[in-house]
């Protein structure tokens, strides 16, 4: 549609062209004639030849001069001599106006104009000329008939160029496509590799990690139903296994007490589990309930006031250096519950006679969190591990402690969720120090 | 059935083809064109049937100056111009116009007694028309009249010719 008004527009404007300029030649002929023959003070055919004959630049394939009549007083051609002229061009003229019209037709331009004769103030006759242009007719055809060349070229490369485009475009979006339909049948491995630079490679792309972190969250959500199934388990198979000895076996009560003992004990553990891995998925699946400013001393305070009789019945001591001003964006519940992970897993994992250190410093912009212990250390090749779920470094210590491996994995989520971060560095038979940052806001607090 | 068909066909098809039954007692009127626009082939007057119905020239003149009745055509003699008489002498034929034609312009007065003697020579095989109204006079003969150019074509026709 653009390439044909384009073609028109063309074709208008250089008819337009040689119109113009076409015009005002034979006009200014017809002029220069209408004012010789103005001059005049007889009009016959010889007169009017004698004026004409003077005038070589007069070049047209006809000229032609009435009288106010209409009548032919000189005809270049001889046809119309003394006969009634009364062509369009020449009523226009003898009533007194310039006239130019013209016309295109087959390889030639023939144009027509005419002009009055005024004589004294009142018009005295008409000239009269046409031109039978061949040469630029010849141009006028070149020219239309390259804009239709150019025209036409343009249209079969538009059109190859769409069929390509659409053509490669499909491909590339059957591609996708076919990549979807894989997905959806649950391999998660499938890419989609497109090519090119366009929005197409960027849905590509985006697919891509769309689809790398759906692989990320299937293999996490199987590897955690895996864990807890195993972690489950455990405790149950004690539990079945004291139920049997005792329904097996003949044994005293004293005897008797100690496995309703240990059964209590592994349901103990497992109601911890349990409630863990349900902590764990709240914190994963509920959207952050609305943060408050707080100072973190006075929790922690309590966090250790809770955790008194157990860090003295495994003998560790646990000491408190803690800056007052500290204030972050957080809830009051996530901001206990981080501190109290890590201080128990200090005392847990402690030798008898430890320490459990809480630092609590404030930066420029980070309020920092240091809970060091003296105990025995985690290895460099575990530390990648520990937030893991369900990771323990010696599992035998940790069940016998009463670890579920998940307490850490809640400290990294809550932490991650609050714009915090956390650390950890360990040397081992030395001890293990986490380090938890959050930014922290200089703002008037109440303590609750 | 098929045989039917095709003289049914052959019937439809012959009298598509056949001339059209013309009037002959019908009179041709000229004018000239009404807001000419200019067009290259298109000449400045154009024409009219009138029924004749056996009418003397007299009549049928009055009846010319009374004006065309298609819309694209105008007579552009003043309004209550008027046939006085008329005098023929041999095949030369003088019409008499009321003198309100006086008023016209040379070329209009000439455009107008064309129309009129153009007219004439399609109602009886004058050789020479000549209008009069007032002092004003205009003669024409039938081959004086030229309503188109057609030099231009006849260029073009030889240039086919002789390329």
């Amino acid at each position: 549609m653009v390439l044909i008004f384009l073609n028109l527009f063309c074709t208008r404007l250089s008819q337009r062209l040689f119109y113009e300029n076409k015009e005002s030649a034979m006009i200014e002929k017809c002029q220069l004639a209408s004012d010789e023959l103005s001059t005049l003070d007889v009009w016959n055919n010889a007169t009017v030849s004698g004026i004409l004959s003077q005038l070589e630049s007069l070049r047209a394939s006809r000229l032609l001069v009435t009288d106010s009549t209409g009548l032919c007083i000189y005809d270049s051609t001889g046809d119309a001599l003394n006969r009634f002229v009364l062509l369009p061009e020449v009523l226009s003229a003898c009533r007194g106006n310039d006239v130019f019209t013209w016309r295109y037709h087959s390889g030639a331009m023939i144009s027509r104009a005419a002009t009055p004769i005024v004589d004294f103030g009142s018009v005295a006759g008409c000239v009269y000329i046409t031109e039978y242009d061949t040469a630029q007719g010849a141009v006028i055809d070149l020219l239309l008939q390259t804009i239709l060349r150019v025209t036409l070229i343009l249209e079969a490369a538009v059109i190859l160029f769409s069929l390509i485009y659409n053509r490669h475009f499909s491909r590339r979006m059957r591609a996708i496509m076919d990549s979807m339909h894989t997905i959806q049948k649950g391999n998660y491995n499938q890419k989609v590799s497109v090519g090119g630079n366009d929005e197409l490679t960027l849905l590509a792309s985006e697919f891509n990690d769309l689809t790398e972190r759906l692989q990320t969250s299937e293999e996490k959500r199987r590897r955690f139903v895996s864990d807890a199934s195993h972690e489950l388990k455990t405790p149950l198979a004690s539990i079945k296994l004291l139920t049997d000895s005792i329904l097996q076996n003949d044994m005293d009560a004293e005897t008797m007490r100690e496995f309703v003992e240990d059964i209590g004990s592994e349901a103990e553990r497992l109601n911890r589990m349990t409630a863990k891995l349900l902590s764990l998925t709240k914190v994963d699946g509920q959207p952050l309930q609305e943060s408050e400013l707080i100072r973190m001393a006075p929790t922690i305070r309590q966090v250790a006031k809770m955790l008194k009789p157990v860090a003295e019945k495994s003998g560790v001591t646990l000491e408190l250096n803690l800056d007052e001003d500290s204030t972050v964006l957080i809830t009051r519940d996530d901001l206990y519950q981080i501190v109290f992970n890590l201080m128990e897993n200090g005392i847990k994992y402690n030798r008898p006679g430890g320490t459990v250190t809480v630092t609590l410093t404030r930066g420029i912009d980070l309020a920092k969190l240091t809970v060091t212990d003296t105990g025995m250390g985690i290895p460099v090749e575990a530390l990648d591990h520990i937030f893991e779920r369900f990771y323990r470094v010696d599992k035998a210590r940790s069940r016998q402690t009463g670890g579920s491996g998940l307490g850490l994995s809640i400290v990294r989520a809550i932490v991650s969720r609050n714009r915090g971060e956390i650390q950890v560095d360990s040397q081992v038979g030395t001890g293990t120090r986490f380090h938890v940052t959050f930014p922290i806001f200089d703002t008037e607090v109440d303590d609750a | 059935m098929k045989r039917t068909l095709a003289l049914l066909l052959a019937l439809l098809l012959l009298t598509g083809c056949a001339p059209t039954p013309t009037n002959d007692n019908a009179v041709t009127f000229y004018y000239p064109r009404k807001n000419y626009v200019y067009s290259f082939m298109e000449a400045a007057i154009g024409s009219e049937s009138r029924d004749s119905a056996d009418m003397d020239l007299e009549y049928l003149l009055r009846l010319y100056l009374l004006g065309p009745t298609e819309e694209n055509l105008e007579s552009i003699y003043p309004i209550g111009t008027q046939l006085q008489s008329l005098t023929q002498a041999g095949t030369a034929l003088t019409v008499f116009l009321s003198p309100g034609s006086n008023r016209m312009a040379d070329i209009s007065f000439t455009l107008a007694g064309a129309c009129l003697a153009k007219t004439c020579f399609g109602l009886d095989d004058f050789s020479m028309v000549t209008i009069r109204s007032g002092d004003r006079d205009v003669s024409f003969r039938p081959d004086d009249l030229i309503f188109q150019d057609t030099s231009a074509t006849l260029e073009d026709t030889q240039k086919e010719e002789n390329p």
